[in-house]
This record gives structure tokens, C-alpha cells and sequence, in this order.
């Protein structure tokens, strides 16, 4: 199992790669939407997945994070390489600073707090007209440069996300291995014998929740200057279910389901179109129909279905 | 001066009461299953446009064209059960939570392709008529709204607390294990949970459709103020729902009327963190502690 | 269902989409258009969804052009911005057609607007937003007339109709209220007024109270009213429920036949409205596309849809003069010469903003009825 899942990995690094040359400029689009989309999810894979924190406010770190590149780069005329730290800090700051608080209340409660300051940002993001221009929000977002050449086409931003869909979920592996994200899944099994067992429960749960948020920052920020226009409208509470809907139905709470996850929901309407009128509707019960079939998500039906794919026995 | 207060106070109660039956029923849910229920706004919205077609289809005979809802409301909520909860009712409660949001854009959708999406204007079976006391301005439907939510209030206390089937229904969400032990029919009460679950949002849609227009997207803003109310009046507890949605209302009401209109939804969720870092159990707490 | 049968099931669904992707066949002239079909904002597309369906027809009932039937591609732009921009860039790379029909919703368009640069095919929209045509690009061409008009004809009805002194505002909580307003209080600002009263409210919200009863504690003596339908008329009948009877100058939305469904005669006592047009009166071709729009909707048809309706036969007339290649038809927009439509007497002043829409007119619904007069006009200039 463990040689599959690095063959597995390969692999799909290898489509990765390849995928440019093979897709249509529409299906490259949401390729790329869903590469930048899945650094969200990843962050929120740490959270919920391994420390159980149902984090229901991506949409607005998110947001924190497009605005902030958004803001310095229109305005100070910064390029992405200075922003996007900063929107990485930005993103991080905020979640420190609600995060003492609310990281006291558990489950359902943390959960719709963070919907809560998701819809609280949506409103302020409207009402600051001079720093985020309101409702028209901020347009013309300059293009990434990368070593003095301007990223403006599909396909060179497809590999820059890419870049970086690759470090996170590297570091996100790093973590899961590391001392801290044991200590992350223990708090998930059993915050009390975790706490007794000398782990700060409290530290790890901060750290856990900043690091999703930081990660949602850059997924905002690599976002702002893909669309080159962001309003308040983009970072919505529903695409803060969205993205838990995408880390699910990936399944296993898992990196690779992370990602498979976010392709999934971002192709299947668009696959969908052909259905005319029907085809949200048709979204929906196939959102049923994938959860009932494989209630573990993709990756966990995978892993079932293995032993019987290979006809060998395998301990999971 | 005193007028307007309650003229104010009225329509927040108003507001509240719809709040409260939406609140009402997320917690039901939540109280026997776990699972938080995402596709509330749309059953409410499913229940406002279901009636619309039944006083159409019965000619404004209410009584049959409640009795229309009511069944619709129940199939939806026997369909709930079978498609998605039944089948998913062993695996994580997230699982069944996310099947929430599956059903959720379903059903807005499918009532997308049956009502179309403009807004539409539903009868109240008490006419469109006013009481007038000096300055201030009451509907009959109002006063109707504030009695029904009573009755309904009422009817739910005597069915979960002085019902067998209410004692045998929170047998079953302390521990289905043993509910079924001590020979609960658990898929029975499940059943009964889910209908009265998508009911009680069926009520507040016909509840609210005669004061504010329906359209497809009508509920999802209540949804969303249930979720505050329950936040306020305390996950586990279904006076706290009610109170909170009543809480809810006039925040929003008295917000826009004495601090800002641009702000008010932001008050709203402003008052739900200050309760949840002062009292974060709610205003009554939670009974079934700790889910997860 | 086990794996066989879900697997089964993908691929038909591929199958079918392959299947049911345009094969591009050479007597179809083939246009497009982005409209939200579902999500949040549908009620505001349904007008022009159906007008475009409707041209489409008529014109192919009528033999097409120059014997080639017209098709239009359809694309649900929802409710979010970057649905908005998928659905434009398969538009464009997919079906490739000559000229595209973009939705009235201003944010979205400022977020296809780079996509619309880059992909060289003229557009006609109808978002109302003045920072759209600031944005100067060459491909977009607006089909109804922009907010400043609306908000002209706004100002003249407070100054010379309801001769008002001290005028509030309550408006949506988006970029059309907030961007209304801030016109209008230039607009007042050269006649010396300013509103002694500024409320909003949200795109969801169903209780006005608060907001109406902080207006008439203002002092007020008219209020403006920016609103879409749903609102629209919840706050006409909420004013009538709380006495509020100074006169209320509301925008397009509130004379629009779907709105006037929501409410009584007696809620609109008092009430004016802004628009582009009394399409019930305006000439023979409005009367009878009201007629027509109205048996085969079964509602009748708002501005919005009329103004589609009519950029549809303008791409006929522009396609009869200049063929199909998108280029020939964004020259054909630059230059058009007036072209009397159902809504408008469309025309391109070369002013640098490539409007083709220009004027509005301001009306008074006659007492008891919901039946209006027209009290203002602006031909535009």
C-alpha cells in the first residue's frame, strides 16, 4: 500500500504535468481554479481533518488573503513575490487573533462562530469602500511576474499553482508525519488523553487553525491574481461549505483526497452544463449519490476497493 | 415615540417568531440525530411554495391546503430518511451533514425548474386586513404568525416532554444503542424525527410567505438567522432557539432602527460571538454535552 | 448502486456531454450569452433569458439570416463571479461565436471584463454600472441606458415634479443601490439638496420597518427608493401599513409587471417610477412584443427583456450588413447609426463610452389603479 500510494503520487504529478497539453483552454481554466481552490481545502484537511476543527470560515481567509495582494498590488504597485507574504501573514494574523477566543467552544459552535465572522467579513469587505472598493471591489489585479516574465496566460499560471499545490501538500505531509501532527490527531481521537498526555491541546489547536488560514490566504492570493478582479461577493459563507463538501467528498480527511475533492466539485457542474436547465439540480443528487456510494469519499472507496483491485491482501 | 417602539417591537416579534419555527426545527434535528441541518432555508422555501400551489389548487380553502402541505412536507421528509439518512446513518455525522448540503441545492433547484424564479405573493388565511391602535399598525396576519408559533411552541413541549413517544425520542438521541435495547423502535422515531423536522420548516414557510413575498432563494437568508438564534439560545436546548430567535429579530429590527442599517446583519453576528465568549453554551446550555 | 453501475453511469453522462456539445454546422450562425439561469440572481435573467429565446425564434421563423438559422448558446453564469467568468470563457473557446450577450449584473461583467479584452468578440450588456464603460474597452457595448441617466431623471422628478426640499434615500445594499446613490447626491448636490436621510438595507432582508420609520422621523418629504422586485414592492406596502404617504420615487424595477403583481392598487398611491420606458405605449413594435412576450411567458415582459430583444434584431441587421467575423460586428456597434427598437432609439455618440441606450422617463401611477403616466422624460442628448 504504502509503494501504491508513492507510485499513486507520481503519477498524478506526472498528469499534472502533462494535463496542459492534453486540456481545452475552458478545461485548463478550471484545472487552474481548482489547483489554486485546493490550497484551501489542504488548510482545511489540517484543521478539521486532523485536529477536528470543523472550520466553516475558509471563504473568508480567503478572502483576507485576495484582498490583501490585491490591495498592495493596485495601490503600492507591489509585485506578487512581496504580496503574497504578506497575504500570507495577513491571513495568519486574523485567524491568531480570533482564534484564542473561539478556539474555547467545541464542534457545532466553532464551527457556525467561524460562519459567523465569514458573513461578519463579507459585510465589512462591502462597507469599507476606501481600502476594498466596496461592492465594484478591485479590478485589474496586475499579473504575477516570475523572474521578470509576466505570467498572463492559462497555461504558465496552471504550473505556477501548481508550484505551489505541490509545497503545500509536501508540508502539510511533512506535518502529518511530524511530532506536531501526531499531537494534532491525538487532540482529534481524544482531546482528554491528549491533554493529559502533555501535549498543549490549546497550542496545537491555534496552530492548527492559523495554519489552515494562512494556507486559505495564499489560495486567495494566488486566486486575485488568476481572476484579476475580486469583489465581496467571491468570498460567500456557501464557499465556505463548498470547500467542506470538497475535503469530504475527497475523503479519508486526507491530502489526496483534498485535492481530488476540489477537482471534483469544480468540474462536475461545469460537466454538467450540457443538461441545460436540469444541471444544478442533477449537481446535487450526484453530491448524494457519491456520499451514499462511497460514504469514506473517493479515496477511502479506493482504498476498500484495492485489496479486490489487486487481488492481494493488504492491511489499511 | 412610544409608537413606533412598538410598532417596532411587533415586527421583530413577528421576524422572531418566523426565526424561532426555522430555529426550532434545525434543533430538533440537531438534538436527536447530531446532524446540523443545511438544507433548513430551502424546506422552509419548499413549504411557502408548496402552499402557494395548494391554496391555488384547493381555491383558498386553507384547512385542505394545509393538510397538502403538511403531507408534502412529510414525504419530503420520508424521502430525507430514506435516500440519504437511512444509508448514511452509520458513518460519521458529517457525512450525513454534507448530504444536508447535497439535498439542499436538489431541492432549491428542482423548485427552480417547478416555480421559476420570480417572487410571488401567497394569501394568508386571515385576508390582508390591519388592526389600527393610534399610530400603530398591526396585520392580522402578524397577530396569526405570533399565535401559531405559540401553538406550535406548546405542541412540541407536550410531544417531547410529556409524550411516551417524546420520552422514547430522547431515549433515542441520548443513545440509539440502547434505545433499541430496551425495544424503541429507533426507525420508527427516526422517521418521526425527520417528518417533524421538515414540517415544522414547512411551517415557518407558510408563516412568513404572506408578510414577505416567496421566491427560491427566500429561505436561505432564514436558515442562516436560525443558525444565529441557535447560537444565542444554546445548541441542545429548544427554548433556547425559540428565545434566540426572538433575540435575533429584534437585534436586526432595533439595530437598523438605533445604530445602522448598513450593519445590521453584522450586529447580528456581532451579539452571537459576545454570547459565545461570555455564555458559550447558549442562554440555556447544552443538555447533551460535547458533540462533536 | 455499486461501483459497476456508477461507473456506467459517468460515462454515459461523458457520452452525452460529448454528444451534446455544438457540432458546428455550416448554415447555423452561431451567438452567445451568459444569464443567470440559477443561483440567487435568476429573477433578474428570467427577462432576458426568455426575450433572447423569443428573437431567436422570430428570426428563425422568419428564415434566419440570409437563410442561415441563428442559434444561441446559452451559459449559466449563477450567482457568483467566477461561475460569471467560466461560463464566458467556454463561450468563447468552445463554441466560438460572433458576438455574445452578457447579464444586467454589473460585478459580474467587471469580472469578465479582462476575458472579454483577450477574446476579441464584441458584447452587448446591459449592467448599469458607470465604472463599467470607465473601463473603455472597445468590444463592450451597453444596451440600456446607464445609471446616470436613471439617476438624471431621478433628480428632475425631486426637484420639478414632487418639489422637494428635504429628500431621503433608502437603497440595496450592492454596487447598483450604493452606486445610485452616489450619483443621485451629485445630482442634488447642483440644485442645493442633499438627503436628510440615507437607509439600506440588504439583498435577503424582508423588514423595513426600522428603515421607514427612521426616514419619516427625518422629516423627510420624498424618498427615493432603489430597489430591485422582491423588495421593491415589500417596501411600497410596508410604507402604506405604517402611514408613510410622502411621495416615493423608486427605480426601474417597481413598474415592471412582474413587481406590480406583488402589490395593491392602493400601495402604489403616491408612487413614481424611473425606467427606460412605458413599453405598453411606447410604438407599435413594444406594443406588440408586450403582447406576444406576455401569451407565450404568461407574464409580461420589463424593459430589460425588451432591450435584449431588440440588440437581438440589431446583430441581424449588423450580420446582414457585415457578415458574421466578430471584428466586422464590433465595427458595426462603434458606428451604429439610430436604430428605433421597442425600448430605445439606439444609436453609438462616439462619446467614448459606447452606450447605445439613452433615455429614461420618470412616471406617476394614477391613484387606485396600477396603471401610470408619464411625467419626465429624458431623450437624452
Amino acid at each position: 500500500m504504502r509503494h501504491a500510494q508513492l507510485i499513486g503520487a507520481i503519477l498524478a504529478v506526472v498528469a499534472a504535468l502533462v494535463a496542459p497539453r492534453l486540456l481545452s483552454e475552458f478545461n485548463l481554466r478550471l484545472a487552474t481554479l481548482s489547483l489554486h481552490t485546493s490550497i484551501a481545502v489542504i488548510g482545511l484537511c489540517i484543521a478539521f481533518g486532523w485536529t477536528g476543527l470543523l472550520h466553516l470560515g475558509q471563504a473568508a481567509f480567503i478572502g483576507i488573503g485576495a484582498y490583501a495582494t490585491a490591495i498592495l498590488s493596485t495601490q503600492l504597485g507591489l509585485g506578487f513575490w512581496t504580496t503574497m507574504p504578506v497575504a500570507l501573514v495577513a491571513s495568519g494574523l486574523v485567524a491568531l487573533c480570533i482564534a484564542v477566543p473561539m478556539l474555547r467552544l467545541r464542534g457545532h459552535y466553532l464551527a457556525l462562530a467561524v460562519l459567523g465572522f465569514n458573513v461578519t467579513f463579507e459585510i465589512v469587505a462591502r462597507n469599507w469602500t476606501k481600502l476594498t472598493g466596496g461592492f465594484d471591489g478591485i479590478t485589474d489585479i496586475p499579473p504575477v511576474l516570475f523572474f521578470g516574465i509576466e505570467i498572463n496566460d492559462d497555461r504558465s499560471y496552471y504550473y505556477l499553482c501548481l508550484g505551489f499545490v505541490i509545497v503545500c501538500a509536501l508540508f502539510a505531509l511533512a506535518l502529518r508525519h511530524s511530532r506536531y501532527g501526531r499531537a494534532m490527531i491525538a487532540i482529534r481521537d481524544d482531546e482528554l488523553a491528549a491533554g493529559t498526555s502533555s501535549v498543549s491541546v490549546t497550542r496545537m489547536k491555534v496552530l492548527a487553525f492559523v495554519l489552515a488560514s494562512m494556507l486559505a490566504g495564499l489560495s486567495g492570493a494566488l486566486y486575485a491574481h488568476h481572476a484579476t478582479f475580486i469583489a465581496p461577493q467571491d468570498f460567500e459563507f456557501a464557499k465556505s461549505v463548498t470547500i467542506l463538501v470538497m475535503l469530504i467528498l475527497g475523503g479519508e480527511l486526507s491530502i489526496a483526497g483534498a485535492i481530488l475533492g476540489t477537482v471534483i466539485i469544480t468540474f462536475l457542474p461545469e460537466w454538467l452544463r450540457f443538461l441545460g436547465d436540469y444541471y444544478q439540480a442533477v449537481f446535487g443528487l450526484l453530491v448524494l449519490v457519491i456520499l451514499i456510494v462511497m460514504p469514506n469519499g473517493i479515496v477511502g472507496k479506493v482504498k476498500q476497493l484495492w485489496p479486490k483491485l489487486t487481488g492481494r491482501k493488504t492491511h489499511v | 415615540m412610544t409608537a413606533q417602539i412598538i410598532q417596532l417591537a411587533l415586527n421583530a416579534l413577528a421576524a422572531g417568531c418566523i426565526y424561532a419555527v426555522v430555529a426550532l426545527s434545525v434543533e430538533i434535528a440537531y438534538e436527536s440525530t447530531g446532524v446540523v441541518n443545511f438544507a433548513a432555508g430551502q424546506l422552509v422555501t419548499a413549504g411557502a411554495l408548496i402552499g402557494l400551489s395548494a391554496v391555488a389548487f384547493t381555491k383558498a380553502n386553507f384547512l385542505p391546503a394545509y393538510l397538502l402541505v403538511l403531507v408534502g412536507m412529510s414525504l419530503i421528509g420520508l424521502m430525507f430518511l430514506i435516500f440519504v439518512y437511512l444509508p448514511l446513518r452509520r458513518q460519521s455525522v458529517l457525512t450525513i451533514v454534507i448530504g444536508t448540503v447535497g439535498v439542499g441545492i436538489f431541492i432549491q433547484n428542482v423548485m427552480l425548474m417547478t416555480w421559476g424564479p420570480l417572487p410571488k405573493s401567497v394569501r394568508s388565511p386571515m385576508g390582508s386586513g390591519a388592526l389600527k391602535f393610534g399610530d400603530v399598525s398591526v396585520s392580522l396576519h402578524v397577530l396569526y404568525v405570533i399565535a401559531v408559533t405559540a401553538v406550535l411552541i406548546v405542541a412540541m413541549y407536550l410531544l417531547l416532554y410529556r409524550s411516551s413517544v417524546g420520552r422514547q425520542f430522547r431515549a433515542m438521541a441520548q443513545d440509539p444503542e440502547a434505545a433499541t435495547l430496551m425495544g424503541i423502535r429507533v426507525k420508527a422515531l427516526y422517521a418521526f424525527n425527520w417528518i417533524l423536522v421538515c414540517v415544522l420548516a414547512g411551517f415557518a414557510g407558510l408563516l412568513f410567505a404572506p408578510m414577505w413575498l416567496v421566491d427560491v432563494t427566500s429561505g436561505d437568508n432564514l436558515g442562516l438567522k436560525a443558525f444565529a438564534a441557535i447560537m444565542i439560545g444554546g445548541f441542545g436546548s429548544v427554548p433556547g432557539a425559540i428565545l434566540g430567535g426572538i433575540i435575533v429579530g429584534a437585534i436586526e429590527i432595533f439595530g437598523a432602527f438605533y445604530i445602522s442599517s448598513n450593519f445590521k446583519d453584522a450586529l447580528v453576528f456581532a451579539s452571537m460571538f459576545l454570547f459565545l465568549l461570555v455564555r458559550p453554551q447558549g442562554i440555556f446550555g447544552e443538555r447533551i454535552a460535547d458533540r462533536a | 448502486m455499486n461501483r459497476r453501475t456508477t461507473l456506467a453511469i459517468a460515462v454515459a453522462a461523458s457520452l452525452a456531454a460529448i454528444a451534446a456539445s455544438p457540432a458546428r454546422a455550416q448554415e447555423e450562425i452561431i451567438l452567445g450569452a451568459t444569464v443567470p439561469i440559477t443561483g440567487n440572481f435568476a429573477a433578474t435573467g428570467i427577462n432576458y433569458y426568455n426575450s433572447l429565446r423569443m428573437a431567436q425564434d422570430d428570426i428563425n421563423a422568419a428564415g434566419g439570416i440570409g437563410g442561415k438559422k441563428v442559434k444561441i448558446i446559452f451559459e449559466d453564469s449563477q450567482s457568483t463571479n467566477s461561475t460569471a467568468v467560466n461560463a464566458l470563457v467556454k463561450l468563447v473557446r468552445q463554441s466560438k461565436p460572433s458576438l455574445i450577450f452578457l447579464n444586467s449584473l454589473s460585478v459580474q461583467i467587471l469580472a469578465q471584463e479582462q476575458e472579454i479584452a483577450k477574446s476579441a468578440v464584441p458584447v452587448l450588456y446591459s449592467g448599469a454600472l458607470v465604472a463599467l464603460q470607465e473601463k473603455g474597452n472597445p468590444m463592450m457595448f451597453r444596451i440600456r441606458p446607464a445609471d446616470n441617466v436613471q439617476a438624471g431623471v431621478i433628480a428632475k422628478g425631486l426637484a420639478d415634479v414632487v418639489k422637494s426640499k428635504k429628500p431621503a434615500i433608502i437603497h440595496m445594499q450592492d454596487e447598483y443601490g450604493a452606486g445610485t446613490a452616489k450619483l443621485l447626491e451629485a445630482e442634488l448636490a447642483k440644485l442645493g439638496l442633499s438627503f436628510v436621510a440615507k437607509e439600506t438595507f440588504s439583498p435577503r432582508d424582508n423588514d423595513f420597518s426600522a428603515q421607514l420609520l427612521n426616514i419619516k422621523n427625518s422629516g423627510a418629504d420624498a424618498v427615493v427608493c432603489v430597489t430591485y422586485n422582491r423588495d421593491g414592492a415589500l417596501i411600497v406596502k410596508q410604507r402604506r401599513s405604517l402611514g408613510i404617504d410622502i411621495p416615493f420615487l423608486c427605480t426601474t424595477a417597481m413598474f415592471a409587471a412582474t413587481t406590480l403583481d406583488l402589490v395593491e392598487p392602493e400601495d402604489l398611491k403616491n408612487v413614481y417610477a424611473a425606467g427606460d420606458v412605458v413599453l405598453e405605449t411606447n410604438n407599435d413594435k413594444s406594443k406588440d412584443f408586450v403582447k406576444r412576450y406576455n401569451e407565450r411567458w404568461g407574464f409580461k415582459p420589463d424593459p430589460y427583456g425588451a432591450a435584449y430583444y431588440d440588440a437581438m434584431w440589431m446583430v441581424v441587421d449588423a450580420i446582414k450588413a457585415n457578415g458574421t467575423d466578430p471584428a466586422k460586428l464590433q465595427e458595426y456597434f462603434a458606428n451604429l447609426q439610430p436604430w428605433q427598437g421597442t425600448a430605445q432609439l439606439y444609436s453609438n455618440q462616439k462619446n467614448g463610452t459606447n452606450n447605445l441606450a439613452h433615455s429614461a422617463v420618470l412616471v406617476k401611477f394614477k391613484p387606485g389603479t396600477k396603471d401610470f403616466e408619464q411625467v419626465v422624460s429624458n431623450t437624452g442628448k
